[in-house]
């Protein structure tokens, strides 16, 4: 299973609830991720995490995505779970799943 | 048709024809009378508006509604009088005894502007929340000097107010326009990233910072800006940005909230200075570093600063300077350096460069 956020969601992520305006990661959370998560994990199979082609992903909307994610369902499973790729910025990857750790 | 009757005989006798004539004659001179009371009236209240006119001080009473900017109307370049300018026109504005009158803004002697100052007029001009709204009428006028009534122009103020006459609107392919909004345009940002990747030459990659650095402040002013709901402006923020030709583009982002300092989380120590001792500085650059500042008290929250101070030191922006409050920061690749405003700014300023050069290849 396999979500491109640029292509499913948007080439612009902003911030991080949905009150704060288009596109969060809040909403990103609950209409696409979160739904896949759970499907991937009662499969047991991987959910890849496809962060290229986008303008740029801000700190709050990561953090909020899939620290969020990890608040809800556990860092572990989370961690598990999810596999990212950004081959435009490799850093990227460490930076969410700190996210993801700091929740445990 | 009895009443036929009665109305021929009456107009037939010499007592109706006596009655009309007298009811004519009183009809006339009520009718001269009324006439002569009107006239008299009149006279008497040209003379008394004639001599109210002679008595009355014109000048002085225009002086209370009239605010001139500045020289140097600039919060970077002339931070202290520019803020003094716009803490007399709000403790104006506050007022209730002020309510109804017309406010002229006299920007026509200006020497030099900066952008800064303008977003700030146009947040008091159109931001007014409801206490404030339509209790005041605000008028102006643009600068004389040809190179900052270009500069005027071309800002995009006038897509924001109303104007008389031929159109002034201008446009510079240069720069981008004033952009304001209330919560995080993600589509204002994209702009904003585009322009830098059409004017560097750069691929979207290579830019995106630009892009998370935008919807980090948008978010910050949504957030924090106006916690405490007592600012008398509604909540938005302004953007700007201008390329220099050669190899700089210059950015411009402010919010008229309650300025980091006064919304960052304090401890106890920090919550007794009232007196500001140690200065504001230390709260910006301690939010910068990421120490646990966030107002909102969760420890997931409050990178957004850390990010962008990031950006500094990955040399990805260059001139970072924050005006907030009392505190004037520059933020350097390894360092900061501060000074202290006088005239404290209600409202955040972030200004910094990127210079092109340096921008092929960075990620």
């Amino acid at each position: 299973m396999i979500i491109r956020i640029a292509t499913d969601f948007t080439e612009t992520p902003g911030a991080r609830y949905r009150n704060e305006g288009d596109f969060s990661g809040e909403e990103f959370r609950e209409s696409i991720l979160e739904p896949k998560f759970l499907e991937a994990k009662n499969k047991g199979e991987q959910l890849t995490i496809d962060l290229d082609g986008g303008y740029g992903y801000p700190t709050s909307f990561l953090e909020e995505a899939f620290g969020g994610l990890a608040r809800k369902h556990g860092a572990d499973s989370v961690s598990a779970t999810l596999v990212f790729v950004s081959r435009d910025e490799p850093s990227l990857v460490n930076e969410i799943q700190e996210y993801i750790t700091s929740q445990k | 048709m009895l009443s036929k009757e009665v109305f021929v005989i009456k107009r037939l006798t010499a007592e109706y024809k006596l009655w009309l004539f007298q009811r004519n004659k009183k009809r006339l001179r009520l009718r001269t009378q009324k006439r002569i009371w009107t006239r008299q009236r009149r006279t008497w209240e040209i003379e008394k508006y004639k001599e109210a006119k002679q008595t009355y001080d014109y000048s002085e009473k225009r002086k209370q509604f009239e605010f001139h900017a500045p020289d140097v109307f600039s919060f970077a370049l002339n931070p202290d009088e520019t803020n003094a300018f716009f803490k007399n026109l709000i403790s104006f504005i506050t007022k209730r005894e002020n309510f109804g009158r017309s406010l002229f803004i006299d920007i026509s002697k200006i020497e030099k502007l900066t952008i800064d100052a303008l977003m700030y007029l146009l947040a008091i001009v159109n931001n007014l929340n409801g206490k404030f709204r339509n209790k005041y009428s605000f008028s102006g006028n643009a600068p004389n000097k040809p190179a900052v009534k270009k500069m005027f122009s071309e800002s995009g103020f006038y897509h924001f107010v109303r104007y008389q006459g031929t159109e002034p609107i201008t446009r510079n392919k240069d720069n981008l326009q004033i952009a304001s909004g209330e919560k995080s345009e993600t589509q204002i940002a994209k702009k904003m990233s585009d322009f830098v990747c059409s004017k560097a030459g750069v691929t979207r990659l290579e830019s995106n910072f630009i892009y998370i650095m935008m919807i980090e402040l948008m978010s910050n002013t949504f957030k924090h800006a106006y916690a405490s709901g007592q600012n008398i402006l509604f909540p938005r923020w302004y953007s700007f940005a201008e390329y220099d030709g050669d190899h700089t583009i210059s950015f411009t982002f402010m919010d008229t909230g309650e300025g980091i300092p006064a919304t960052v989380r304090k401890n106890f120590a920090e919550k007794l200075d009232v007196l500001k001792i140690k200065g504001d500085s230390r709260y910006v650059t301690s939010a910068l570093d990421g120490e646990f500042r966030t107002a909102t008290g969760q420890s997931f929250r409050g990178k957004g600063l850390p990010r962008i101070r990031r950006f500094c030191k990955e040399n990805k922006i260059q001139n970072l300077r924050i005006i907030t409050n009392g505190a004037d920061v520059s933020v350097h690749e390894n360092s900061y350096s501060s000074g202290v405003i006088n005239n404290p700014l209600c409202g955040t300023l972030y200004y910094w460069q990127i210079d092109i050069s340096k921008l092929k290849g960075v990620r």
